[in-house]
């Protein structure tokens, strides 16, 4: 998706991260310091609340006991101390009996539990913040209780100050949070991003970053580790397909320059010395020499797509039940004419049927391939043996020679398309025979191998009796 | 005179065609597109079609299906340059009486369309149970091969041989056929596999005799006749 690889597009995506990842910090952090605001308060005013409660509670209980003279005197004696307290009593006349107000407050009704309210006490310059309750002793007297609130403000003044700054703090480490995870995330991306730009600019061998351990990690890494898998076949793929493209160059470019030559000697003029006239008898051979250097050079072409195709698993549906013995046994007697006249001796050991699912046209021409090869490179030997057989795991199509063979150490490169073990093995335009057979064994889910015959060359398909999925990638 | 409907696009491919089947003695008419190759097949008239497989406007397959079930048998041979047997089997399926892959030689097409066009030629009478060319006499129930009265010893694929060549006896008769329709065999062998048949199946049918039947054309195959 290089669409999503645009800069400008994932700079918004990076956009985005950071912000959401800092809108939820940011949340997190003012819901709990609000809430450490309002629970701490709630705490500071209910001991308030008690105060106030308590001292109330006192005044009444002697105002029940011995009347409101005794209270107002208690209550002066109470208030000479200087501390935080509002008391008044007043009278059924409304005039204060004890107390440190002058009056009672304009607007506060009776009987309220708890309220706030400004105060100015005798002796002090200003009016301060009271928490304050009131209530009816009983005969038109009244009773107010305040408690100062001076210092539970000053307290809820520090927190607010201290929460807030809290709440600063938060808003910067949730910005650097946001900052560095959204430039983690678009690092690993640009990283992503840039390899794949190299890749597409043909630096095949570039790799995404990846942890040296093949298994863990995170989303990134897996995600890494697929890419290079994928990367990696892509470049074992497209190395393949350059060694057929150079190989079929390589082997194109000597018939090609036989041709040209051939036909430049035609092409000359009369008054050339070195011209061949129409009338030459050399001239129609030569005709025909072009002919065959063309029809090689088909034949090198067909071959090579043949085995694209193979290798693609095109043919599979034209399966059908076979008898391999006999088809070994047709093969060696197509060949046998050829072979006598070569004065080798070819035979065929396919005595019982052997049924197999495969494709009569395909495998008929691998083992024609090798028989061919065998006549070609093996002849020297006199012999040549065309065998079908069964084995524990499926039936066995092999065509031995007592010619030179083939080193061992030489086999694999031999199977290779366009592997050449020698001059004289890719002449002619024959060399991608043992490949051809070795993909159509691929085809049928069987495999192609070379092994010593001492001396010669025996090469054997395998073929499994179950077939289906068989991989017929090289 | 023979007449020939080529069907094909290029115009290099076209040409070169026409020039080889006029040369053969055919009067040539090209059709450059399905569309007309089409219109000019189902007029009638022609000898034998050689058909393009790929072509602008409608492709060779629906030509052939098409002209089969409007009921004209004019024989057809499609060229192509899809040469797998997969192909191969979808263009004979499709109604055309033989397929060549390009590139091809002159040689095998004039072969393959003096083929195609003997056996467009209805047969009325009961397949023959007995061939013969010249002295060469061949019992194709008993199997038995005479050459002037001589008992000739065969073996099965020898006969084959033999009896394809005697069916096409006149007519060139290519490699490539041989191996298609006397071994079933769609791929080259290399070397010279069939030659070398060939000349083993003459060398028994000349034996003792002073005049060869099975003759080899330069550059294009062989030919069983007298001469």
């Amino acid at each position: 998706m290089p669409r999503r690889l645009l800069p400008a597009r994932w700079r918004t995506t990076t956009a985005r991260i950071t912000l959401i990842v800092f809108a939820a910090l940011l949340a997190t952090s003012a819901l709990l310091l609000t809430f450490i605001g309002r629970v701490t308060q709630d705490q500071l005013f209910a001991d308030v609340r008690t105060d106030i409660a308590i001292e109330a509670s006192e005044i009444v209980a002697n105002f029940r006991r011995q009347g409101a003279t005794a209270a107002a005197q208690d209550i002066t004696a109470e208030l000479r101390l200087p501390g935080a307290m509002a008391i008044l009593l007043v009278g059924p006349d409304g005039r204060p009996l004890a107390g440190n107000l002058r009056g009672w407050p304009q607007g506060l009704a009776t009987g309220r539990a708890f309220a706030n309210a400004e105060l100015q006490r005798i002796d002090h310059p200003a009016p301060e913040s009271f928490g304050v309750s009131t209530q009816a002793l009983g005969d038109g007297y009244r009773l107010l209780v305040g408690r100062s609130l001076e210092t539970e403000q000053r307290l809820t003044e520090t927190l607010k100050t201290s929460l807030l700054a809290g709440i600063g703090l938060a808003l910067v480490l949730a910005a650097l949070t946001s900052l560095l995870l959204a430039r983690v995330i678009s690092d690993r991306v640009q990283n992503i991003a840039d390899v794949a730009a190299a890749v597409a600019a043909g630096d095949l061998s570039r790799r995404f970053d990846e942890p040296p351990t093949p298994v863990g990690g995170d989303a990134f890494d897996s995600m890494a580790r697929a890419l290079n898998a994928m990367l990696a076949r892509i470049e074992t793929l497209l190395g393949e397909i350059r060694m057929v493209t150079d190989g079929l160059a390589h082997d194109l470019r000597s018939p090609l320059t036989r041709l040209k030559a051939r036909i430049d000697r035609l092409a000359r003029g009369e008054g050339d010395p070195a011209a061949w006239s129409r009338g030459d008898p050399r001239w129609a051979d030569e005709i025909t020499a072009i002919g065959s250097e063309a029809d090689a050079l088909l034949t090198m072409l067909e071959n090579c797509l043949e085995i694209s195709r193979i290798e693609a698993g095109i043919g599979r549906d034209a399966f059908v039940l076979l008898d391999a013995a006999g088809l070994a046994r047709d093969l060696a007697e197509m060949y046998e004419p050829l072979a006598e006249e070569t004065g080798v001796r070819l035979t065929a050991v396919a005595a019982q049927p052997l049924p197999v699912l495969a494709h009569r046209n395909l495998l008929s021409r691998a083992l024609a391939n090798l028989i061919d090869n065998a006549l070609r490179y093996g002849a020297a030997g006199g012999a040549i043996e065309v065998a079908a057989s069964t084995t524990p795991e499926g039936i066995t199509l092999s065509v031995s020679d007592n010619g030179p063979g083939i080193a061992a150490d030489n086999h694999g490169e031999a199977l290779r398309r366009f592997g050449r073990i020698d001059a004289a093995r890719s002449t002619g335009g024959v060399g991608l025979g043992l490949s051809l057979a070795a993909a159509i064994a691929r085809l049928h889910g069987g495999t192609l191998s070379l092994s010593d015959n001492q001396p010669g060359l025996k090469v054997v398909i395998n073929l499994p009796l179950t077939q289906g999925g068989g991989d017929s990638r090289p | 005179m023979n007449r020939i409907l080529c069907v094909e696009d290029d115009p290099m491919t076209a040409d070169y065609i026409a020039k080889g089947l006029r040369d053969a003695g055919f009067a040539v008419d090209i059709a450059e597109d399905g569309t007309t190759g089409l219109t000019r097949a189902s007029e009638g008239g022609y000898d034998a079609i050689v058909l393009d497989r790929m072509l602008p406007g409608l492709d060779g397959l629906s030509i052939v299906t098409a002209l089969r079930s409007s009921g004209v048998t004019t024989p057809v041979l499609m060229l192509s340059a899809l040469a797998s047997l997969d192909e191969r089997v979808r263009g004979l399926r499709a109604g055309s009486d033989d397929y060549l892959t390009k590139p091809f030689a002159l040689t095998e097409l004039l072969a393959r369309i003096e083929a195609v066009r003997r056996r467009g030629t209805p047969q009325t009478e009961a397949p023959p149970t007995k061939l013969s060319c010249e002295d060469l006499e061949v019992d194709l129930l008993s199997r038995r091969v005479t050459r002037a009265g001589n008992r000739i010893e065969l073996q099965p694929r020898e006969f084959s041989l033999l009896e394809f060549l005697l069916r096409h006896q006149g007519q060139v008769v290519t490699r490539t056929m041989l191996l298609e329709r006397v071994w079933d065999y769609h791929f080259d062998p290399g070397t010279n596999v069939i030659d070398v048949h060939v000349s083993r199946l003459r060398k028994k049918l000349d034996d003792g005799s002073h005049k060869s039947l099975l003759h080899t054309v330069r550059g294009a195959g062989y030919r069983l006749g007298a001469y």
